[in-house]
């Protein structure tokens, strides 16, 4: 079934991209700070490198460039779904070890958190365009890695975090993707918009 | 029978006659000019402290009968000091190109080996005809988080040389410079100048990949630039 290609709704998918490559632009340069943060207050080398992480989806895709727009859209909202969950459970963790005493890094996750839902939510906005509408939210999120150490933990963020920083860059290009005119549909005006 | 001999610049070495005796009456020649005898231990050839000039071919003579015993190609050379490596990608997100080449000369030949390895990936640099010192690879994934390490051994008769790139999918992303750049006056006003360009055709996707430009002038008679 091909989605809906009327006028209005091309337009309307033309301004959710253009808010959506907004809003995942902020995103990461908020995640970018983030990591800074995280870093800093878990006392980490930034140069540390995280093998694959368990239980957090991976930005990393093959044939990208073949995936088609609904493609695009569902594996951006299962991530985005993921790291809401995640996210919370960072946050949480946080709260439990640090207490309100490191309130920069509670409210950066916070900050980042809330980005991470609006994001969601957008998506799903999308997707309604689709002839397919989004998946049921199934809500709670993998089950954290309870055999951690402490040590292993912070590790883990920070491994949620650069993932997350790598899904925005590539939601920016899906979303670009997406925005292009299919062939076949009117020409439409071209937008001008800052990269 | 002929064959290559390869040494160090500055090294000392003996050339044997062939199965001759030490104590045969031998006549040694370089690039079919007689070597003075004094050069001579026995029927060995004693070449100290090697130059590159002294690269040839050598042949030694059996005294009486002036029967060849022994030829050999000496090619005096270095081996190889630590290569430069550079990797980029200029087409993202198609792939990246490797380049190297060697700081300096080893005047023998060299033959090159590049590794590149994603995670547990193993890839495939495909070697470009010309220049020859370059090849490319082709992202299979894109988006990953997990780095890139290229090895280059540079391998001669007298040594190997070997170094690594270490880095991020984005790290080597560089565009080619922008393509058709033309200024043209503008009509009725002499005091503006309308630029054109295009984006470098290299850059094969400018709509999901958009580049951007950054303008600078100045008259000829002024050192100082404008920024559009």
């Amino acid at each position: 079934a091909a989605a809906d290609s009327s006028p209005s709704a091309t337009l309307r998918r033309r301004d959710l991209c253009s808010r959506g490559i907004r809003l995942a632009g902020k995103m990461r340069l908020d995640v970018i700070d983030l990591l800074d943060t995280y870093v800093e207050r878990q006392g980490l080398d930034a140069s540390t490198s995280v093998a694959a992480v368990e239980g957090v989806p991976a930005a990393a895709v093959e044939h990208w460039d073949e995936q088609t727009g609904t493609q695009r859209l569902l594996d951006n909202l299962m991530a985005y779904r993921a790291f809401r969950a995640l996210l919370a459970q960072m946050l949480e963790e946080q709260r439990e070890q640090l207490g309100e005493a490191d309130a920069v890094l509670g409210r950066a996750l916070a900050a980042v958190l809330l980005q991470v839902s609006a994001f969601a939510y957008h998506l799903e906005e999308l997707l309604q365009l689709e002839s397919r509408g989004p998946p049921c939210d199934e809500g709670a999120g993998p089950p954290p890695p309870s055999h951690l150490s402490l040590f292993e933990r912070k590790l883990w963020g920070l491994g949620v975090l650069r993932e997350l920083a790598q899904w925005a860059v590539r939601s920016v290009r899906d979303l670009r993707q997406l925005a292009k005119p299919s062939p076949g549909s009117s020409s439409a005006p071209s937008m001008t918009e800052s990269p | 029978e002929s064959h290559i001999q390869y040494e160090r610049v500055g090294a000392d070495v003996t050339m044997k006659c062939g199965s001759m005796d030490w104590d045969a009456a031998v006549t040694w020649t370089a690039n079919g000019t007689d070597i003075d005898e004094s050069h001579q231990n026995g029927s060995y050839l004693i070449l100290k402290n090697v130059n590159l000039t002294q690269s040839g071919q050598y042949s030694c003579y059996e005294g009486s009968s002036w029967h060849l015993k022994y030829q050999t190609d000496l090619r005096v050379g270095m081996p190889p000091k630590e290569p430069v490596l550079m990797c980029r990608s200029n087409n993202y997100p198609k792939g990246f190109y490797c380049s190297w080449h060697l700081p300096t000369p080893t005047y023998i030949p060299v033959t090159f080996n590049i590794s590149v390895i994603h995670g547990t990936r193993e890839m495939v640099c495909e070697k470009d005809v010309f220049p020859k010192n370059r090849c490319h690879i082709r992202y299979l994934q894109l988006f990953s988080t997990v780095k890139y390490k290229v090895t280059l051994t540079v391998t001669n008769a007298l040594g190997k040389s070997s170094t690594t790139l270490t880095f991020d999918e984005f790290a080597i992303v560089k565009p080619d410079p922008p393509e058709s750049v033309v200024a043209k006056p503008v009509p009725n006003n002499p005091r503006r100048l309308e630029v054109s360009w295009q984006n470098p055709s290299s850059w094969p996707d400018p709509e999901s990949f958009p580049l951007k430009f950054f303008l600078r002038y100045r008259p000829l008679i002024l050192d100082q630039w404008q920024h559009v």
